[in-house]
């Protein structure tokens, strides 16, 4: 018996139109993610990583192909059944933080709950700030607060519903070493607490040396079908 | 100099590719000057035409008016002696019938030398003496097309006015001097002289207004004539108009409605002024870094307030040069709809009507601009150094205070300086001022009460709120900007119902169904005794009439004493009056006491209390007035005020009975008959006493209607542009916001938010504004229509709670709607295009 892959991506391209004429910006992408997995996507600026990760939420539609997340096809979904889609199976951190300005920093992580309708949703809120030792710091707006916090209730925010798939592009990125250090702990940390699924964006070696798999994609599509993280490590 | 012309250089070439964010600027700037310049043209305009055509309007350089009877043979003959040309002109309103059917109309008999300034235009176009030289013992008429319309005949066809038979031999087209009157109440006729003394309508004491027009020899004055005449027959009775103040009372009724216009320009101006500091506000949000680039190579923060001076003021002068080319076209493009009822001048420029509107467009920009614009003097250069942007202190220096409020206080100055009537100018400068504080104070209530409430349960409700009072919210010129627009427009619609109320709420009580004008002394008691045998007939009111001069108070000769504006009229013009031994009913005394029914005493009089207060006379007083050239003194023996608007038959002068019963008259008569009855009655009035007048009081009070409905939807159309620039400067700000709303939906978005949670939040955010608005502009304007109708019209006020709610919530909801769809295209946006890395 074969489990489907969380994420399953057929042959997907995405050309998006520019005044120089059409760019393509994925060229025929096939993936496979199992349940549970962390995966690295690695490659240079421009090579279509972010725009990778924002067709698997559905925030980006592919010109051709198909996308499966846990078991749903994106492309039958409207833009609101995505949304209802992403607040139960994904979350995301960016490399920008993302914060809602004028929400203080615990009102920002209930969120998704609060769209998905939950209970309590404050109290959840609490607890996932808890847990990412920002306690003190729940009453702070997001201009109130460094960038490491800022980013610290990101993650805080992106885990709160429990998604099934960790979507983070360049969590660290914006962060000083020891602020990213911090901030990648507790993304591992929270990953394998709460099992969920990650795929991951990062220039930063150490960051996509903790994932299970590294793939590398160059102009639009996978360069090498695996590349071994050994390997990944041993490059300059 | 020169740093002048580089802060200039530095401004436009800044202003490339920001242009857009001037969009509102422009257009409330541009609407506002729009409006001003366009009435103000449009006054002057009209003004050029009654200068220009005020021969033709009068009639001649000179006009001598007699009501009731001719001018005697001397004054024809003086006249004829001194003048170039004559011209002599009767006028009456009268019953025309044909086919069974009447209709009253304003009959019109000239002579042969009529006109003697102008062209008349008629269809057939022929010589007028042709079209009304009598054919086979029949007269000729040349009738307006109402005519045709109301007795259902045509040219050829034959009507009855009085005894005589006329014939229609041409359609009336234009008449030079066709009064500027606007209440007529009837389609014009036009008939030669010889044929009204045919009708046989011209009775002594009857409702004729004889005017004899004349032409004088070049260069000789017309003061000095009218003085000559004057002496000549110093007990005349006649009045006099002459070209220098033959100021029709169209023109004062223009002046006014203008005058209230501007204000509603003003206040137009006034939102426009916040949709110009809500686009300074985000232009500069928008060049923050700009600026702080500019301090950082060395920029001192006096250039950097010249540069961005500079670009308010090229923007401030495109926006102002657009409302003056829309103002100035405003004459020529009404000409057309208003050619009927006022004369206006061609295409031409009045440059200081364009030039008042635009030093008002470029003052408010300047003054709205000011505020934004000292915070550029507090921009550092290390702002470029944060992280975080931090807010620049945004309130003014004590001098930047000063300078605001003296700004502040020219263009208020400017407003009343200018303005026709000061009092109510002076008015709603405080009005508006005080207007401005209010829905500001609001505004800020709102955004600490939005910042103080507890979390909201929903995030959708928590964003709508948030919205209210982050920084940088344009809440407070958004919410006054739209109060300010829709308390005009209260005020405008309640004003308008107290004015159609008053004068509806005369009519199915108190207000007569006919009035009968020109009954005969002779046949008073047939007409009596006619009328109350009328089917459905339930009041009858018959009076004397005669009409006279007021001549001297006291001995003093009225046209000497200073009187008040109110009872100014008065040496103008005749009055009527007459003698009864009972008090009218729609009076109500004021001073003295009314005299006993059988008085048979020395002539005393009841005169009415505005005009004797106009005067200074009072109870005791000797007054005299000259009656067809004889002088009758009597005694003030009370004052009434009268309540002209109940539609009752009233006058200002009331004499007891005894000193004119054997003077000239005629006897007018009001009835009150059931509804459905006042054609028959009508009929049988008309068929009994040929030479009498009925005008259904209904027909009158269309005519009334009409005339008013048309003042009504120029205030409304301009009350409207208020409300448009609210409308603009919201969706400005909403415009203006854009980036920020951008954002915030697009995050929102990816953490699950559906476009209906969105589109919630805006509800809240631009409900609360829209209703916080309408609500308090429900109060002050209502307030401020009653100052109005107090001050204006002196009726009595009536609130309709249901119209303003009416008015207010459509609104509101207009308001919410445009912010709405305003936000409308974040909704749609696709957020993977917003979140990639910057």
């Amino acid at each position: 018996m074969t489990t489907e892959p969380l994420v399953q991506l057929d042959d997907v391209r995405l050309t998006l139109a520019s005044r120089a004429g059409p760019v393509n910006i994925l060229q025929g992408v096939t993936l496979r993610v199992a349940g549970g997995e962390s995966l690295a996507i690695v490659g240079p600026s421009g090579s279509g990583k972010s725009t990778l990760l924002a067709t698997i939420a559905g925030l980006e539609r592919p010109t051709s192909g198909r996308i499966r997340v846990a078991g749903t096809d994106l492309a039958a979904l409207s833009e609101d059944a995505l949304a209802i889609f992403r607040r139960r199976t994904i979350g995301i951190v960016f490399q920008a933080f993302h914060l809602v300005p004028t929400m203080t920093a615990e009102e920002n992580v209930a969120l998704p709950l609060e769209f998905a309708g939950a209970t309590g949703a404050l109290a959840v809120a609490r607890e996932a700030l808890d847990s990412v030792g920002l306690a003190a710091r729940r009453q702070h707006f997001p201009g109130q607060l460094s960038g490491g916090e800022q980013q610290r209730v990101a993650i805080a925010r992106a885990f709160v519903a429990r998604p099934a798939l960790l979507l983070a592009d360049e969590p660290t990125g914006n962060l000083d070493h020891a602020n990213g250090l911090m901030v990648a702990d507790l993304l591992f940390a929270l990953r394998r607490a709460h099992g969920t699924t990650l795929v991951l964006i990062s220039h930063n070696e150490d960051l996509a040396g903790r994932c299970d798999r590294t793939l590398r994609l160059d102009d639009g599509r996978f360069v090498a079908a695996e590349v071994d993280v050994r390997v990944f490590r041993r490059k300059p | 100099m020169r740093a002048l012309l580089f802060a200039g250089t530095l401004a436009v070439r800044d202003l490339r590719g920001s242009l857009a964010r001037f969009r509102v600027f422009l257009l409330c700037l541009g609407l506002g000057v729009a409006v001003i310049a366009g009435v103000g043209s449009l006054r002057s305009a009209i003004e050029a035409g009654i200068r220009d055509q005020g021969g033709a309007l009068l009639g001649g350089d000179v006009a001598v008016r007699s009501h009731g009877h001719d001018l005697d043979q001397a004054t024809r003959d003086w006249l004829r002696r001194n003048a170039a040309g004559v011209s002599a002109v009767a006028t009456f309103r009268g019953m025309a019938e044909a086919n069974g059917r009447q209709t009253l109309v304003e009959v019109k008999a000239v002579d042969a030398a009529y006109p003697l300034y102008g062209t008349l235009l008629a269809e057939p176009s022929r010589p007028l003496a042709d079209l009304l030289a009598p054919a086979n013992g029949v007269g000729g008429a040349v009738v307006e097309a109402g005519v045709f319309a109301r007795l259902g005949i045509g040219i050829g066809d034959r009507l009855r006015i009085g005894d005589a038979t006329i014939v229609i031999t041409a359609l009336l087209k234009a008449e030079p001097d066709r009064a500027t009157n606007p209440f007529v109440l009837g389609p014009r006729v036009l008939i030669a002289w010889d044929t009204l003394l045919a009708t046989g309508l011209v009775q002594p004491g009857s409702q004729v207004m004889f005017v004899y027009r004349a032409r004088l020899d070049d260069g000789v004055a017309a003061g000095p004539w009218l003085s000559a005449l004057q002496a000549a027959f110093p007990q005349a009775t006649w009045e006099t108009t002459q070209l220098a103040d033959a100021r029709p009372g169209v023109q004062r009724f223009v002046d006014r409605l203008g005058f209230f216009l501007e204000l509603v320009g003003l206040t137009a101006l006034l939102i426009g002024g916040i949709g110009v500091g809500v686009s300074v506000s985000g232009h500069l949000d928008a060049k923050l870094r700009t600026i702080a680039i500019l301090r950082s190579v060395g920029a001192t923060a006096g250039q950097v307030f010249g540069l961005c001076l500079a670009q308010v003021g090229l923007v401030a002068a495109v926006g102002t040069a657009a409302g003056l080319i829309i103002g100035a076209l405003t004459p020529a493009t009404v000409a057309g709809l208003l050619a009927e009822a006022v004369p206006v001048a061609g295409a031409t420029l009045y440059p200081l009507a364009l030039l008042r509107a635009a030093a008002f467009g470029l003052l408010t920009a300047l003054l709205f601009a000011l505020w934004p614009l000292f915070r550029v003097r507090r921009v550092p250069g290390a702002l470029l150094f944060r992280d975080l942007v931090v807010p620049v202190a945004a309130a003014p220096t004590a001098t930047e205070a000063l300078l605001l409020v003296a700004l502040g206080g020219l263009v208020a100055a400017f407003a009343v300086v200018g303005a026709v009537n000061r009092p109510i100018a002076i008015w709603f400068v405080v009005g508006a001022a005080g207007a401005l504080f209010i829905f500001a104070g609001a505004a800020r209530l709102l955004q600490r009460a939005a910042r103080l409430l507890p979390p909201l349960p929903r995030p959708d409700l928590r964003l709508g709120v948030a919205n209210l009072h982050r920084p940088g919210a344009p809440t407070v010129p958004v919410l006054t900007a739209l109060g300010v627009g829709l308390t005009v427009l209260v005020t405008v619609f309640q004003v308008e119902h107290n004015l159609t109320r008053h004068l509806e709420s005369q009519l199915p009580t108190a207000a007569p169904s006919l009035y009968v004008l020109d009954i005969q002394a002779a046949q008073a008691d047939d007409f009596d005794a006619l009328a109350l045998t009328l089917p459905g007939v339930e009041d009858l009111v018959r009076v004397p009439i005669l009409r006279g001069r007021l001549h001297t108070a006291n001995g003093v000769p009225i046209q000497t004493i200073d009187a008040s504006p109110q009872a100014e009229w008065v040496k103008r013009r005749e009055v009527a009056f007459s003698y009864l031994a009972r008090m009218p009913l729609d009076a109500e005394l004021r001073a003295g006491r009314w005299w006993p029914i059988d008085y048979a005493g020395p002539p005393i009089v009841s005169l009415d209390a505005r005009v004797a207060e106009g005067f200074g006379i009072k109870v005791g007083d000797r007054i005299s007035l000259l009656l067809m050239g004889r002088e009758i003194a009597a005694e003030v023996a009370n004052l009434r005020r009268i309540e002209w608007g109940s539609f009752g038959l009233n006058f200002v002068v009331i004499f007891a009975p005894g000193a004119l019963e054997a003077a000239p008259q005629t006897h007018v008569a009001s009835l009150r008959v059931a509804a459905g009855t006042e054609d028959a009655a009508s009929a049988a009035i008309t068929a009994a006493f040929p030479s009498a007048s009925v005008i259904p009081v209904r027909e009158a009070l269309d005519t009334v209607r009409q005339v008013l409905g048309r003042v009504i939807n120029a205030v409304r159309a301009s009350a409207a542009v208020t409300l448009v620039s609210g409308l603009m400067v919201l969706i400005g700000a909403v415009a203006a916001g854009h980036q920020r709303r951008l954002y915030d939906a697009v995050v929102l978005k990816v953490l699950g938010a559906t476009r209906g949670d969105l589109a919630r939040a805006y509800v809240v955010e631009f409900g609360l504004i829209g209703s916080i608005a309408a609500a308090l502009a429900g109060v002050i304007g209502t307030l401020a229509a009653r100052g109005l109708v107090a001050q204006v019209s002196g009726v009595g006020w009536d609130l309709e709670p249901a119209r303003i709610l009416v008015t207010v919530a459509t609104a509101a909801g207009v308001a919410i709607a445009a912010g709405f769809l305003g936000a409308w295209r974040v909704l749609g946006e696709r957020p993977a295009a917003h979140l990639r890395h910057p």
